[in-house]
């Protein structure tokens, strides 16, 4: 009789944990999110990258998260979309080509678009672990965990634009706010805003889901070295090292809006054997003109 | 679940060529026994522009794994090695790399059953509950944890458990609770009621999970709970069984991040008798999607199970458009009626014949949107008029004759009638533009010819007659209608050459002779060659897979085509 009421017991208290319910009443948070933290610190930012694609339904509800977080994170996050994959093609109704041979490289590399599209990257946080891609509804918490960490490096862009040729020359200036041992690149690239085209759109009525004055924000349009970038430091990088490249003469092609684009510049992880491999230690973004 | 599908895109292709083998023990009375199995399936793909097949740069992929489980008296333990670098095409990339997920150490003793590390379980039906393992379609939501089984009298069970859930290499953020009791009458008061023909099995469970909230635009609920419970009766060759959960609010990706709790019935019964059987099921699923990470997609982390009533085709053209289970909600039900006509009768003749009818047809339940600007506090998105159902999402009716002509000759003959609302099952929108209805008419005819006790030859022919329906899309700017996916009808032939007992030899075609878009009329053509011995068997294939898309719940995942030659070795000891 003893062992049944022990093992009973035992049955019971694994049961008393289960019995755990939180019931919301209100979904809406108490305190504003955007409360972070106020020093002199230089913190890391977060670049947010979009995999999406025109004919995907369920990835405008991304682009709407993408466009709250760059509310709630002011000035903290660098927002990317990348346009790769299946849902990426295009057919004689979804006739804009948003592919890029850098955001291809990017989906070949990451999986992204064979993982189910919406789905994005925060920073590349994670790369060869199982839980490396992440769903849009996640980005927030990745990126109030990154935005909280001070910066290996510091990233400062100067563009400027000819308009009579449409070439684009960025300088960029890495500094180093750490002593830091590795191997790390620079990747510049370009991106634009407000671009109408045609999207499917699942979150409307049915009927209305083919909407063709979509409003594409922060479309990844190419490299401007290339997607994997240039050395910057190759062994290591002492505390206020800086270097200084300039990227001369970077035709913009003729069809994009300069006065809508933007320049981001990232550096990142670059040593294979490293266990942050890929992943961007520093990113910002300036506009072309 | 929307796993079927999967797994008939990826079973016909390749796990289907393997066979996993039993677990052999090899018993030594002192020192316990030891057994263990293990399989590679490993492909080299080539770039194929006819079928648009590109395997990218990683050409080399496979999949592997190793069991090696130990038993001495009530003691179990085992460890499972696994290797994937990267997966095969069609699984999820996410598995890339080699590790052991799975150990665990087992101990049973009288009225007491204790595991620790991994370990898998179901409670009920599984709407509250199923961990478990297909290898084929690389689904593994097994438990990291403790587990306590306790029968403190025959005939009742009580199950307690807590763990994370595998999730790849790593565990789920989530913590997953359970509990189930299961009483079963007959056996608790044996000697009062041991003789009645009548059965009655009672059982209830609670599972809960607990994930942090760290949303900074929405409260989350931390603990989530569900509670089901469900009952048994059985007389002579009859069954009844139900089980109802409710869910509490469970906002997550899957469901939009929706609030409003979720429910469930399923139900089914079945009657048996001598050369006839008689089985009904129906269920109604309302946001019972449960995952220990609600961010999660595709079929990563899901803690309960959600059954799938409709047949499963092993035909490849009656599994092409196969129904998955809508996460989000949905209601139907399946029938089947099994007949076997008796040797000697008109029909029947020397050997007799089995007949089967079955069919299954599935709806969506009728939901209102809610205005966000009405919604703004509860975030419920919809409710749910379940006086009523919505558009039809499925059916498949289907009849199969298999008869015995002599000692040698045997047949299957098979007809199925489907239909699958393509863009709402797999794309979540009525929108047909570019995934229009498809209705179809299938046929098989299997024929095996036995020429000598150990030597056979099989022939298998079927052909796919559909019409793609595009309702009101309209038409592109070459005035046509877009016809993407629109792959006409299809035939498929197959040749199975079994010599010895240890050699088989399969040669197999699917031509889509006539798809609209004449450059894409391709043969899918696919040869095998496989040797087994004892416990071994090794299989080389070269050929084409035919691309499709995998939609789980508002994700959709590219499985892409495929092309190249796949080397599958597996073995027990």
């Amino acid at each position: 009789m003893k062992k049944v009421i022990i093992n009973s017991l035992s049955i019971l208290t694994i049961s008393i944990f289960s019995i755990s319910c939180d019931y919301v009443n209100n979904v809406n948070p108490a305190v504003d999110p955007s409360t972070g933290p106020v020093s002199n610190v230089i913190y890391r930012k977060a670049l947010v990258e979009d995999y999406t694609g025109h004919k995907c339904g369920n990835c405008p509800a991304a682009a709407i998260t993408l466009s709250s977080l760059e509310s709630s994170f002011a000035g903290k996050i660098v927002p990317m979309a990348v346009h790769a994959g299946y849902f990426a093609y295009t057919n004689a109704t979804y006739t804009t080509n948003f592919q890029t041979t850098a955001g291809d490289a990017y989906d070949t590399q990451f999986g992204n678009s064979v993982a189910g599209n919406p789905n994005g990257l925060v920073n590349r946080v994670g790369y060869g672990t199982g839980g490396f891609i992440k769903a849009h509804t996640v980005w927030g918490s990745e990126v109030s965990t990154i935005v909280t960490q001070a910066a290996k490096f510091q990233i400062r862009i100067k563009n400027t634009f000819n308009t009579g040729t449409s070439k684009l020359t960025s300088e960029v200036i890495v500094k180093s706010l750490a002593n830091n041992t590795g191997h790390y690149k620079l990747v510049l690239l370009l991106t634009e805003d407000n671009i109408i085209a045609e999207q499917l759109d699942y979150a409307l009525p049915v009927g209305a889901q083919f909407i063709t004055n979509y409003n594409f924000n922060h479309v990844l349009r190419g490299a401007i070295n290339s997607e994997w970038g240039d050395a910057v430091f190759t062994t290591s990088a002492n505390l206020n090292d800086s270097v200084v490249k300039t990227f001369t003469d970077f035709s913009v092609n003729s069809s994009y809006n300069p006065s809508k684009c933007h320049v981001i510049a990232y550096i990142y992880d670059s040593d294979s054997t490293s266990p942050t491999y890929y992943e961007v230690l520093q990113v910002e973004e300036e506009k072309v003109n | 679940m929307p796993i079927k599908f999967k797994s008939r895109i990826l079973i016909t292709s390749i796990a289907a060529i393997t066979i996993s083998n039993s677990i052999i023990s090899q018993t030594n009375s002192d020192l316990g026994s030891i057994s263990g199995n293990f399989q590679i399936d490993a492909a080299n793909y080539r770039k194929d522009t006819i079928i648009k097949a590109d395997p990218g740069s990683e050409v080399f992929r496979y999949n592997a794994f190793g069991n090696v489980n130990y038993v001495k008296g009530g003691f179990s333990a085992g460890v499972r090695f696994e290797s994937y670098n990267p997966p095969l095409l069609g699984y999820l990339p996410g598995y890339k790399g080699s590790g052991v997920p799975y150990r665990f150490a087992r101990y049973k003793h009288n009225d007491i059953d204790i595991t620790v590390g991994n370990f898998y379980e179901q409670f009920g039906s599984g709407i509250t509950l199923r961990s478990y393992e297909n290898r084929g379609l690389l689904y593994d939501n097994a438990l990291d944890g403790m587990r306590v089984i306790f029968t403190p009298k025959n005939g009742i069970t009580l199950k307690g458990l807590v763990g994370k859930q595998r999730t790849y290499f790593s565990l789920s953020p989530g913590v997953v609770r359970g509990f189930d009791g299961e009483i079963n009458f007959m056996e608790l008061f044996d000697s009062i009621l041991g003789k009645s023909k009548t059965k009655i099995i009672l059982g209830g469970s609670f599972v809960s999970k607990y994930q942090q909230d760290q949303d900074p635009l929405l409260v989350l609920p931390e603990n989530v709970g569900t509670s089901a419970g469900r009952f048994t009766i059985i007389r002579g060759g009859f069954n009844f069984n139900a089980e109802y959960a409710y869910k509490i609010n469970d906002p997550s990706f899957q469901n939009k991040f929706s609030y409003k709790p979720g429910q469930a019935i399923i139900a089914s019964t079945s009657y048996g008798m001598d050369g006839f059987s008689i089985m009904f099921s129906g269920k109604m699923l309302d946001n019972m999607s449960f995952r220990s990470d609600r961010n999660a997609s595709n079929t990563i982390d899901m803690i309960n199970y959600q059954p799938d009533l409709s047949k499963f085709h092993t035909y490849s053209l009656m599994a092409y458009y196969p129904y998955g289970t809508q996460a989000n909600g949905e209601v139907g039900g399946s029938g089947e009626i099994q007949y076997k006509v008796k040797k000697g009768t008109l029909l029947g003749g020397k050997y007799g014949m089995d007949i089967t009818v079955n069919g299954s047809v599935f709806y969506a339940l009728d939901t209102i949107g809610i205005s966000p600007s009405k919604d703004s506090i509860r975030h419920f998105n919809y409710s749910t008029n379940y006086g009523d159902i919505g558009n039809e999402f499925y059916h498949d009716i289907n009849i199969e004759i298999t008869k015995k002509l002599s000692k040698k000759l045997k047949f299957t003959l098979m007809y199925a009638n489907q239909f699958l609302n393509q863009s709402v099952v797999q794309f979540n929108t009525l929108d047909k533009e570019e995934h229009p209805d498809v209705s179809s008419h299938i046929g098989v005819l299997d024929i095996t010819y036995k020429y000598k006790p150990n030597s056979a030859i099989r022939f298998e022919t079927q052909g796919f007659f559909g019409t793609y329906n595009y309702r009101d899309a309209k038409l592109d700017a070459h005035g046509q209608k877009n016809i993407t996916n629109n792959t006409g009808s299809w035939v498929s032939e197959l040749i199975e050459w079994t010599p010895t007992t240890h050699w088989s030899i399969t040669l197999a075609d699917q031509y889509n002779y006539n798809n609209p878009d004449v450059s894409k009329r391709v043969h899918y053509y696919f040869a095998m060659v496989g040797y087994t011995s004892g416990p071994t068997r090794i299989s080389l294939s070269y050929g084409r897979q035919r691309q499709g898309i995998f939609c789980a719940g508002g994700v959709c995942r590219f499985v892409p085509s495929s092309s190249g030659l796949t080397l599958s070795i597996s073995s027990s000891f």
